[in-house]
């Protein structure tokens, strides 16, 4: 076996290469905005389609179709800084983050639709022949890749250390709140930062595209998770700590295909990712402590007073009333279903909205207490033959109990690092659904999962819609306790200055845990209920994507809105079946109803809306 | 520190007051020695045990909750006297709902000693720096602490909010018994009330004394001054 590692070093250091280019991008833009930038897939992307379509369509030679490509996501760089951050330049910090995001689903899903989700090949005259040397083969592609890693990083010290442009982009990067920046026009600078980045991901796409000889839209999603994992691993700020992290992620997965299994290969960087932020919360290289008194949340718009469940308001009633007698009037066996749906991610989004909106923190992992709750559910009835009662308490017991769980590593996190961190944490959840197919059953799923019954009396057709009408009703009676009393104040206190909550008793991590908790308990409910009823699971409807979705509906609802939550996640869910007409766009639509929502009501739909900003108030 | 005294930390930018604080709060552990209080050592404690322990705090660039009204600031305060459960909470049991009217009046009779009942609905943010100290210092008291730690609590305050600032520090000592540890510029706060003056300059410290005494001495004057001063 150890004959083979200068083979694994050298195919390491080559998919190494590209994560590093990657990931030197996303550190560029975070420190010098201290933004993760979620578009930065897109970019990949597109820097992958513009190469084939100038090397195929139009039949360019190799390097001219390279570097217009190259130049392509620059320009996708300048849009996404234009469209999704210049708007937002003093909004709260998660913003950015969501419309980030929604323009790289967006455009994900435009290649998609342009070019169709198939994987096509990705063919270039040069070819894919192996060369030996002394029982290591090495292909042309992996020769190029690595020395247009080394000359476009040796480019990039050029810019940032010879010329005025780059010096300030250092020197914003080392300390943001320098003063170096007179005279300079800091639109421009955080333009080209941009532009920089997005190019750098548009060559790391085009050699990941040239590397394994094929393209498909979500290439760029994929190697976005690689990038982060690579700019965290070595402290997000620090650009050569990026392209250590990317090298030493290439190598390590390589070696994990060789010696452990290809089939974890993907889960060696999300696990690469936890591990460097459980014992080095800011990375491995990054010089920015943790810095206890930096005020660290990401959201701090105010949140909308919490409504009282007062039960002599006619408003009140009426909603009940029209949720009760809603089969009435709907009687399609397909349209009662897709109510049911909608209330299961209105019930979703509604205990996300404990940790993201009153808890402020970021969590990018509801999908994985989802789908925990679901297997769980699903495992105990058809592995172990319980009743569905049982299954169902069990799960809300398990999942609140893992959700505990999860928040101890999450507590530790400051910043961004909470967001990168549930990814990560989520991610390897699912992975872990993916792969460990002897108990999981891995990528086939559970299938026949008995329908629920409760006392004697099988659930179906309406019966499904009132379940979880019921389960959504207990949760938000809980959820509206929780955050109107004390537990809740100190909750939103904890969200707006950690320290300051603190330093009045308020233990933070016990809070959090609590949230974790409660919310986990909820989408365990939820994930029970779903596997009974569409009585086939599988790791698809759990994933980092489905954790998104999530987190968009609360934001779409309005952080910290208890209404709102429930309307945004029955909206988002039902929104493609509305859009049925048009069930191709769905993806786009959400990534584009994530961007317009958060630019023309950043509050949500059912937000608070601040009257004024403060004077003076910290992001 | 003695109960029920009024200290000042005083000395020259960058001499270590803050730090002193933020090293008995534990949001920095000490690099060396011990802190007691009342009886007990503090060191290595979280920031909110230290809380419990009976050492309240402010901080020197406000640390309130902008986002939440007046009331829910002070109401905060009350973490650790709230005797109510999260599950009597979350199923708001009639035990809960008492001990929430409890915590209600209490924060209504701390909102009032401190001239903040009449904009106890606003949210924090949106008030002047002034109510925002106040703000901070109900919210401190609320948690029922034996010593006060006040830094800079003048910082950006007018002559008569200073005015106002010295007779609730006195109030706070004389009618709710609380120790009071300061750190203040502002010389007319500190020779008003202090009982006693620590003089610090370059994180130790060079001098201790009643006002008047510290006034006097030759090595404070050196620290402000600079050395031709006092020669």
């Amino acid at each position: 076996m150890i004959d083979l590692l200068p083979q694994v070093i050298v195919t390491g250091l080559a998919v190494g290469g590209t994560y590093a280019l990657a990931a030197v991008g996303v550190s560029l833009v975070f420190g010098v905005l201290n933004i993760v930038n979620f578009g930065h897939g897109a970019a990949l992307t597109a820097g992958a389609f513009f190469a084939l379509v100038l090397l195929k369509t139009l039949g360019l030679n190799i390097v001219t179709a390279f570097a217009l490509a190259t130049g392509g996501a620059y320009l996708v760089g300048w849009l996404i800084e234009r469209v999704t951050v210049r708007p937002l330049r003093d909004a709260p910090l998660l913003m950015p983050l969501i419309t980030t995001l929604g323009f790289g689903i967006f455009l994900e899903n435009v290649v998609q639709l342009v070019f169709g989700p198939e994987t096509q090949p990705f063919k270039t005259p040069v070819s894919h022949e192996p060369y030996s040397f002394g029982g290591t083969t090495v292909t042309v592609w992996e020769l190029i890749t690595m020395a247009v890693t080394v000359v476009s990083i040796g480019l990039l010290h050029l810019f940032l250390n010879r010329t005025h442009f780059g010096t300030a982009v250092r020197a914003v990067s080392e300390d943001r709140r320098t003063d170096a920046l007179m005279g300079l026009n800091v639109d421009r600078l955080i333009l080209v930062t941009f532009c920089v980045s997005s190019a750098l991901g548009g060559i790391a796409g085009i050699l990941s595209a040239a590397l394994y000889n094929a393209v498909n839209p979500t290439m760029g999603s994929a190697a976005m998770l690689k990038a982060f994992a690579a700019s965290v691993l070595g402290g997000m700020e620090v650009m050569s700590g990026a392209i250590v992290g990317g090298l030493l992620l290439g190598i390590a997965e390589s070696m994990g295909s060789v010696y452990i299994s290809s089939a974890w290969r993907d889960a060696i960087a999300l696990l690469a990712l936890v591990v460097v932020l459980l014992f080095w919360p800011t990375g491995l290289m990054g010089h920015r402590r943790l810095e206890k008194m930096e005020r660290a949340s990401l959201n701090v718009l105010p949140l909308p007073p919490v409504p009282s469940l007062e039960f002599r308001r006619p408003a009140l009633w009426l909603v009940i009333g029209v949720l009760l007698l809603l089969p009435l009037a709907v009687t399609d066996t397909y349209a009662r279903r897709i109510m049911t749906v909608m209330l299961v991610y209105g019930t979703l989004a509604l205990s996300l909205n404990i940790v993201a909106g009153f808890a402020g923190i970021i969590s990018l992992a509801h999908a994985a207490f989802y789908g925990f709750g679901a297997y769980a559910s699903a495992l105990l009835s058809t592995q172990a033959g319980w009743p569905f009662p049982a299954c169902f308490a069990a799960a809300i017991v398990l999942t609140g109990l893992f959700g505990m769980a999860f928040a101890a590593p999450v507590m530790r996190l400051r910043g961004h690092y909470v967001a990168m961190g549930t990814l990560g944490l989520g991610g390897t959840i699912s992975v872990v659904m993916l792969n460990w197919v002897d108990f999981t059953r891995g990528p086939m799923g559970i299938r026949s999962i008995p329908q629920p019954s409760l006392f004697g009396v099988e659930v179906d057709g309406v019966g499904y819609y009132y379940f979880i009408l019921a389960i959504l009703a207990v949760s938000t009676v809980l959820v509206v306790h929780m955050v109107d009393s004390a537990f809740g104040r100190a909750m939103r206190a904890m969200r707006d200055d950690e320290l300051g909550a603190s330093s009045v008793g308020v233990d933070a991590r016990v809070l959090k845990m609590v949230s974790f908790g409660v919310a986990a308990a909820i989408a365990g409910a939820c994930g029970s209920f779903w596997a009974h009823f569409v009585t086939f699971i599988s790791p698809d409807s759990f994933n980092i994507m489905e954790s998104i979705a999530i987190l968009a509906m609360v934001v779409l609802g309005g952080l910290g809105s208890i209404p709102g939550a429930i309307l945004g996640g029955a909206l988002l869910a039902g929104l493609p079946e509305l859009l049925r007409f048009a069930s191709d766009y769905r993806q786009a639509v959400y990534g584009l109803t994530m961007l317009l929502v958060v630019l023309f009501r950043p509050q949500g739909l059912l937000g608070f809306s601040a009257a004024r900003q403060a004077p003076g108030a910290s992001r | 520190m003695h109960e029920g005294e009024i200290v000042s930390l005083i000395g020259p930018n960058g001499a270590g007051k803050t730090t002193a604080f933020n090293v008995i709060t534990g949001i920095y552990p000490p690099s060396a020695g011990d802190i007691r209080f009342a009886g007990r050592s503090v060191v290595g404690l979280a920031p909110h045990r230290v809380c419990a322990s009976g050492i309240g705090r402010t901080f020197q660039n406000l640390r309130i909750f902008p986002n939440l009204s007046v009331r829910d600031n002070v109401l905060v305060g009350f973490t650790l006297g709230n005797r109510a459960s999260l599950l009597s909470a979350l199923v708001r049991l009639p035990s809960q709902r008492r001990e929430e009217q409890r915590l209600q009046a209490e924060a209504g009779a701390l909102l009032r000693l401190l001239g903040l009942a009449e904009i106890e609905d606003q949210l924090a943010r949106y008030l002047a720096y002034g109510d925002q100290r106040r703000v901070e210092i109900a919210r401190a008291l609320a948690a029922q602490p034996r010593m006060m730690m006040l830094d800079e609590p003048a910082a950006g305050m007018n002559p008569a909010e200073v005015d106002d600032l010295n007779a609730l520090i006195r109030r706070m000592r004389d009618e709710l018994g609380k120790t009071i540890l300061l750190v203040e510029h502002h010389m007319n706060v500190v020779m008003d009330i202090s009982d006693r003056v620590i003089v610090m300059d370059q994180g130790r410290k060079i001098a201790e004394g009643t006002p008047q005494e510290v006034k006097r001495d030759p090595r404070v004057i050196q620290a402000y001054l600079g050395s031709e001063a006092a020669a």
